[in-house]
């Protein structure tokens, strides 16, 4: 054989690409969490059930609460029916799967338990044959990282390893969203991981990413080609992204108090979406390829300047209302939530991004919660045709006749009811050239119908097999809250009865400032309305 | 879940339609019908929802299984939203052609109580051929989506086969369920020889290969650290179990693992022959010789035909013999080298699969297969020097 030639397997061709882990332990920080319990413990059964897992695996939960390996495996057992409702659970496969699971309490503030845990793991790397090869997930709360991050160094479990042609690296560590509360303690936290870990190492989750719907954006963008022709400002007059929720905080005040809206999903899931939605064609799918190109169109985006802050950006807090007929309570009563609550549970911006393709071409976006219906969707624009030769035609109703100037509408569903609609003119049957608006549909539900595996289980499998391509990149979450900062800084700074109507001089009401089950404040339709356009009715 | 089932008067109402009924309908207006009965069906009920992402024919024959294909096309149209087609071919002196349509409807799970709906045609020939069947099915497949055929009949004829190439994307059939394996495989590598590059050919017997496939192409993997790739060139003998009932078994399956082999590692054959059963086949790659041998072994657990357990033997490493097979109580395959006790278990799924769990398979992946392509070729190669 000639030395550095590669001699490959004829055997393989034709053979679809493996994707299986090779043999891991995995540590669940946080084991006896929400999280644990409804995705983590569920997905991994689900992808053990589909044979996506290695002979040779080892799964070990950590949190504070006694249990024993045994009582351990029945509450998990007890998750995976409750929770994997499309999972088809066997006696016989839990059996085989739980003798892989395995619990070990104790605190993770403190070196001595970590000490443990390493004792633990040569144990199950000698009866599992798992090759002392380590993932670790943190489901803890965030103030839980720093000891957890630091205590894996110093114990010697998580080290840095340079990247190797020879396949992913271990140890790795699974980290899950807030990447920090702001700027500063991002890059602290980053500062944090990268003394222990190279990024290579690290998987920050983003369970939107996840989704077969937003990896769809990219699959419908540049594997049709159709539709980029189209993808710029030429013919794009603006796009709307929604994240709508009808829920409240429920039992996350706490959490909530110290996030808001804009760090809960905007610094994140939405931003994650638009990179989708804006990035350029990237080289290849190559992981890095990938999160180069969503990372650089990130850095396009017009930064936010003090001054014009609230012509850019809108906050709202939920009072009492109606939701799905059910009476809902303002935010500020909800459970271990401040009174007086200054923390915004709707957020809209105006965000513009500077660069050739996008140049002059709006995107809004909205996210709250106890809105009037849970939608999820990104809705692409198009520009009216260049002459009306039908203008006066289409007054079939009062919802036509506002789309009438701009009748092409690309709709993606995130969630639910997932798919993607094109919205469209046509001539109504009959003697004149009346226009009807109809829509050519696609839906998820009804042209699939095998099952959709949820998030978690893809994101999962990326980790244990080494697959970043779907994980936020260190850069891409500097980014994302470096232009969020200012809107941050600003919203510290002001109170939020402070915002007035530059047109009207009207002054806004002090929180709350939007009934449950509306779509939002007035200062929100003010935003998008400001360059003539509307959010669209949903 | 609606099933195809009665026929009833040509009055069909929407409700009967939606309900499964097979409706008559003239030849030549069966689309029209169609038409009528979707669109009273959208007034009566607005809970239905149409979808279609190919056309799926299945081609029956006289003795066919066709409660096989009903029930085919029930989970089929579940998986994969479809305008389905049962074309019935019957020889028979006297011609006759009748066609009836029916909609397939399952619930969407977790929504309120709307349910998704596919159409099935039913066209019954009777006669010689598949000319004027053909010309009755081409119009109906849907344009600009995917046509897929499986051909039910246990015989690949192919100048019935022929008149539906033209309109088809994918040529489904199995071989496993051949009256006559070997002309089976000869009538794929006859219809391969003339799409030359046309529609996808697909054998549901390659599919179920596919774990012993992987576990020997994973066998050869340095990083599994059993064989490296280099050790492809040494092999020179292999010993192929196949399940049989009575002393009996269609081989086609270890024919097509055969030529799977012989065509990817470049072997030539140099002489072959039937073996109580069985066959026997040595093969000639540079200066090594590869003895092959394919035996029948009694097993009534699973259908007749089926590779059973297979040992890989090195030139000039006796310690080396690569054995991959079903151990009894393993969900999957077990792979070993002999001279080590280690035996790596994959929990591949290894459960024998449905007609209907391959076909769902093959409806996800549209494209051509040419490693089964050139097994084919290679095993007929087989065939031939058995003659």
């Amino acid at each position: 054989m000639l030395e550095g030639v590669t001699i490959e397997n004829p055997l393989l061709t034709g053979l679809s690409e493996e994707k299986r882990p090779e043999p891991f332990s995995l540590v669940i920080f946080g084991a006896h969490g929400d999280l644990t319990k409804r995705k983590l413990l569920p997905s991994l059964y689900a992808l053990y059930i589909q044979n996506l897992l290695p002979e040779n695996f080892a799964i070990l939960g950590s949190s504070r609460t006694a249990m024993t390996d045994e009582e351990f495996r029945r509450a998990m057992k007890d998750s995976v029916v409750k929770y994997g409702e499309d999972i088809d659970f066997d006696e016989e496969s839990w059996t085989r799967f739980a003798r892989c699971l395995y619990y070990r309490a104790g605190n993770a503030n403190e070196l001595a338990y970590y000490e443990q845990l390493k004792k633990t793991l040569e144990q199950m790397a000698g009866d599992h044959g798992t090759k002392n090869s380590n993932i670790f997930y943190l489901s803890t709360p965030p103030s839980l990282y720093r000891p957890i991050i630091e205590n894996l160094s110093k114990s010697g479990l998580s080290f840095k390893v340079r990247p190797s042609a020879e396949g992913p690296a271990w140890p790795r560590v699974v980290v899950e969203k807030p990447f920090g509360h702001d700027l500063q303690s991002a890059r602290e936290l980053d500062d944090l991981i990268h003394e222990s870990l190279n990024e290579h190492q690290v998987y920050r989750i983003d369970h939107y990413l996840g989704k077969e719907t937003v990896q769809n954006i990219m699959c419908f963008r540049f594997a049709n080609s159709i539709f980029e022709p189209l993808w710029n400002r030429d013919y794009i007059d603006h796009i709307q992204m929604t994240n709508a929720e009808t829920i409240g905080v429920e039992s996350r005040g706490p959490y909530y108090e110290e996030a808001g809206a804009l760090r809960d999903m905007i610094q994140n899931h939405l931003m994650q979406l638009l990179a989708l939605v804006a990035m350029e064609p990237p080289n290849s799918l190559a992981s890095e390829d990938t999160r180069d190109e969503r990372t650089k169109v990130l850095k396009a985006i017009r930064p936010f300047e003090s001054d014009t802050i609230d012509d850019y950006a809108v906050r709202g807090q939920y009072g009492e209302g109606f939701v799905l007929g059910n009476r809902a309570i303002r935010y500020r009563d909800e459970d271990r939530v401040s009174p007086a609550s200054n923390t915004e549970t709707f957020a809209a911006l105006k965000i513009m991004i500077d660069n050739w393709r996008w140049s002059g071409v709006p995107f809004y976006m909205r996210t709250g919660k106890r809105l009037e219906k849970r939608v999820t969707e990104i809705a692409v624009q198009f520009k009216a045709p260049p002459y009306e030769l039908f203008s006066g035609m289409s007054k079939t109703g009062l919802r036509d006749f506002i789309a009438a100037e701009s009748p092409n509408v690309l709709v993606m569903r995130i969630q639910p009811n997932e798919g993607i609609s094109l919205k469209f003119a046509t001539k109504q049957p009959g003697p004149t050239n009346q226009l009807r608006w109809l829509t050519m549909d696609f839906n998820y539900g009804t042209a699939f119908g095998s099952r959709t595996p949820p998030a978690y289980e893809r994101l999962i499998l990326d980790s244990l097999t080494g697959d970043p391509s779907l994980f936020a990149r260190s850069d891409f979450v500097a980014t994302s809250w470096n232009l969020l900062q200012p809107v941050l800084d600003h919203w510290a700074r002001t109170s939020p009865d402070g915002h007035k109507d530059r047109s009207s001089g009207v002054r806004h009401l002090a929180f709350p400032n939007y009934e449950s089950g509306s779509w939002g404040p007035q200062a929100s339709e003010e935003l998008i309305g400001t360059t003539g356009h509307a959010w669209r009715v949903l | 879940m609606a099933a195809a089932g009665s026929t009833t008067p040509d009055t069909t109402t929407a409700s009967a339609f939606l309900n499964g009924k097979l409706h008559h309908v003239d030849i030549d207006a069966i689309e029209k019908e169609l038409y009528r009965l979707w669109a009273e069906a959208d007034q009566e009920d607005g809970h239905v929802t149409r979808a279609c992402s190919l056309s799926f024919i299945i081609l029956s024959g006289e003795g066919n299984d066709q409660a096989l294909a009903e029930e085919i096309l029930t989970e089929i149209t579940i998986k994969h939203p479809c305008r389905a087609i049962l074309a019935i071919a019957e020889p028979a002196e006297t011609e006759s052609l009748e066609a009836y349509v029916t909609a397939r409807c399952h619930m969407i799970p977790g929504d309120s109580g709307k349910q998704i709906c596919c159409e099935q045609i039913t066209v019954h020939w009777k006669g010689e051929g598949t000319r004027q069947l053909v010309s009755v099915v081409a119009p109906l497949t849907i344009p600009d989506l995917p046509t897929s055929i499986w051909w039910q009949e246990d015989r690949l004829v192919i100048d019935k086969v022929k008149p539906f190439l033209p309109h088809i994307d994918r040529f489904i059939v199995d071989t496993l369920k051949m009256e006559r394996p070997y002309s089976g495989l000869v009538g794929l590598e006859s219809l391969l020889n003339t799409l030359a590059g046309g529609a996808a050919i697909y054998d549901l017997n390659w599919l179920r290969l596919l774990p012993f496939r992987q576990a020997i192409a994973y066998a050869f993997e340095e990083r599994r650290g059993i064989l490296s790739v280099e050790d492809l060139d040494l092999i020179s003998e292999i010993e192929i179990l196949v399940t049989a009932d009575g002393g009996q078994a269609p081989v086609s399956q270890p024919l097509l693992l055969v030529g799977w082999l012989a065509s990817r590692l470049s072997w030539q054959l140099v002489s072959a022959g039937k073996s109580d059963g069985g066959f026997d086949a040595v093969y000639r790659l540079s200066r090594t010789r590869i003895d092959t041998r394919v035996k029948l072994v009694k097993d009534e657990s699973v259908t007749p035909g089926q590779v059973k357990d297979i040992r890989i033997g090195l030139r000039d490493r006796p310690d080396k013999v690569l054995r991959i097979w079903h151990k009894p109580g393993s969900p999957g395959l077990s792979t070993q080298l002999v001279s080590r006790q280690k035996v790596e278990d994959s929990r591949c799924c290894c459960k024998e699969k449905s007609q209907t769990e391959l076909i769902d398979a093959l409806l996800d992946n549209p494209t051509r297969d040419p490693v089964l392509e050139r097994a084919v070729f290679a095993a007929c190669d087989l065939i031939r020097s058995f003659r």
